[in-house]
């Protein structure tokens, strides 16, 4: 070893470099689909105040009921609303709630599951309150927790978070635990470094993949959540224009005008599906040795 | 007046004694050797030195580091030793470093841990640090992560990261086991030119007796959780007094001389949980007799200059 590397370095050696985790997402079929179908139903929601031809709260009885058009591509609801502009600010709504429910579960569920998964004292009496909550149906407990607090765009997101932050901590403590028996974190312990420090520096980071993966599943629930709470009547309060809620307003009318319904449900669609693409691109991404064996 | 004194070191797991009746001293710059089979407790007498067991294991005995019983040392304390005083390099240079962080952000982590030194300074430490240990092009290896280095890098790197507080003490647990043979060497070379470089002890385990009769001073040999034999390393190696040493040095290939079979040592290492009463290695020695299996035989200083710990020793050698 010595003598090889005391060699004259006169030719270094070409460094390739290894393609990123992100240059290998981007070439990901899969996830290049999902941020294309997610990312465009994201556009059209952030640029909603431009992009939508009506105000999506002002009534016209003149014009309820109205079939798709050219004057109201998506038709109108039974206040004359316009289909199209509600949904855009609906994509808004549903986007902000799903966007807060990963970020909170991510950050609470995170350090609830690191924190079981790293204490070992910790664990039981945790895991069992979370194994509890996961005893309702999630969906369940949020239109219960949503109908407590009452409806507002926070609460439905605070419903929603204490819904799915079991699943949350579940993935996180699988991952310290795998994690925590690697050579280097006893490696880390030798070096002085205190438990918080071990867990915060050294653990959490090589066990966050799951959770990344996760989250985009998490985010994609909870926009269908969302849409099942508002349909309910439990979410955001009306007229505040939701995905869900656009859907609940056509219900007893679909037959007459499908067009209602249809809309608001096909781009939760479309969301969903880019959610759940972009969630396999990284899962693959970010563990390369389960690629081959997913395909 | 010795570094480190480990008086009647016994590691338990439950009901089950893994190490008893372990002692030993290292001086300040020596180099004890602690050798022994798989599971004849050499790693779990380091992890003890290091307050590191694994859950479960508790420790009784006495382990003096300078004036200090580690074992009844408070965690605190400990953690400001551990990598500052005590140091310790690991079996696996290949999973033992952190896979999201560079060399130098490692080894910085020592460095402003135990000696407070701002992010720049810990860096530039790194690279002289990262040069000490032959590190070839160090400014550009300091930036680089783990899994760009080779193994014997890497064993570099782990050595660099424990050096960093110039430690009194040294733990190499196996450090060349899972290298290939050239490298051994180059790594065995470099502890060797380090630690009379910067005076430390070391404590270097390993079931290889060629790296002891290498680098060692003084040598322990230790069989199922006990100490079989210590003393000079050049005593050990010309005179053997306990039969265990003495079939584990029959059992190395030699390159001179008739080509035979290599003869081997019967049976395996019992599992703590049926550790015989008396002599644990009676059942695999040759020369054991019924007296053997009656109680635990006790260390004994020995006219060949060695400690063993066999009741028939003298006729033995």
């Amino acid at each position: 070893m010595a003598g090889v590397e005391a060699l004259p370095a006169a030719a270094p050696a070409p460094r390739v470099k290894a393609p990123g985790a992100l240059a290998r997402l981007l070439a990901h079929p899969s996830f290049r689909w999902g941020l294309l179908l997610f990312g465009a139903v994201a556009v059209c929601g952030l640029l909603a105040d431009w992009l939508a031809p009506y105000d999506p709260l002002r009534n016209n009885f003149r014009t309820r009921f109205q079939p798709p058009s050219e004057t109201f591509w998506f038709g109108t609801d039974r206040f004359g609303r316009d289909i199209l502009s509600r949904t855009l600010f609906g994509i808004q709504v549903s986007l902000r709630i799903g966007l807060g429910v990963a970020l909170v579960t991510a950050l609470v569920g995170g350090a609830i599951g690191a924190v079981a998964g790293f204490w070992r004292r910790a664990d039981g009496p945790i895991m069992r309150v979370m194994d509890a909550l996961m005893a309702f149906p999630a969906v369940l407990l949020a239109i219960a927790l949503a109908a407590a607090l009452g409806p507002s765009e926070l609460n439905v997101i605070v419903a929603l978070s204490i819904a799915y932050v079991p699943r949350t901590a579940r993935v996180m403590r699988a991952g310290v635990l795998v994690v925590r028996e690697f050579p280097f974190v006893e490696g880390a312990r030798a070096i002085g470094a205190s438990p918080t420090r071990v867990l915060l520096r050294h653990v959490l980071p090589n066990a966050m993949a799951p959770l990344v993966v996760q989250q985009t599943y998490v985010f994609a629930l909870a926009v269908l959540a969302e849409a099942v709470l508002s349909f309910l009547g439990v979410g955001p309060p009306p007229p505040t224009p939701t995905l869900g809620g656009v859907i609940a307003d056509g219900r007893d009318f679909i037959q007459e005008a499908p067009w209602i319904s249809i809309t608001p449900g096909v781009v939760i669609a479309l969301v969903v599906l880019g959610l759940n693409l972009m969630g396999d691109g990284l899962r693959d991404a970010l563990d390369p040795r389960l690629r081959t064996a997913i395909r | 007046m010795s570094l480190l004194s480990v008086q009647d070191l016994a590691v338990s797991f439950g009901p089950t004694r893994v190490l008893e009746g372990v002692s030993f001293d290292i001086a300040e710059g020596e180099v004890l050797g602690v050798v022994g089979e798989s599971g004849s407790g050499k790693s779990m007498t380091a992890l003890a030195i290091m307050g590191l067991l694994p859950i479960g294991g508790r420790a009784a005995g006495r382990i003096t580091f300078q004036d200090r019983d580690l074992l009844t040392l408070p965690e605190r304390a400990m953690q400001r030793l551990r990598g500052d005083s005590v140091a310790m390099i690991f079996q696996e240079p290949m999973s033992s470093l952190n896979p999201v962080l560079t060399i130098g952000e490692q080894i910085a982590e020592v460095l402003r841990r135990h000696r407070g030194m701002r992010r720049r300074d810990a860096h530039a430490e790194a690279v002289s640090l990262l040069k000490l240990v032959e590190i070839a092009a160090a400014e550009r290896r300091v930036d680089e992560y783990p899994h760009q280095l080779s193994g014997g890098m890497r064993q570099r790197a782990m050595i660099a990261i424990a050096l960093a507080c110039r430690p009194k003490l040294l733990i190499a647990d196996e450090p060349t086991t899972a290298l290939d043979a050239t490298v051994q060497a180059g790594i065995l070379d470099l502890l060797r030119g380090l630690r009379r470089e910067l005076g430390m002890a070391v404590l270097l385990i390993t079931h290889d007796l060629g790296v002891v009769s290498d680098i060692c001073e003084r040598v322990v040999v230790m069989y199922a959780g006990r100490v079989a034999e210590a003393g000079p390393a050049g005593r050990i190696f010309e005179q053997p007094a306990h039969p265990y040493t003495r079939a584990l040095l029959a059992a190395i290939p030699r390159l001179e001389g008739p080509i035979g079979d290599l003869p081997a040592i019967p049976g395996v290492v019992p599992s703590p949980a049926d550790f015989p009463k008396g002599c644990r290695f009676a059942p695999r020695c040759a020369h054991a007799r019924p007296a053997c299996e009656v109680a635990p035989p006790v260390l004994r200083a020995l006219p060949s200059g060695t400690e063993a710990a066999c009741i028939r020793a003298e006729e033995v050698s």
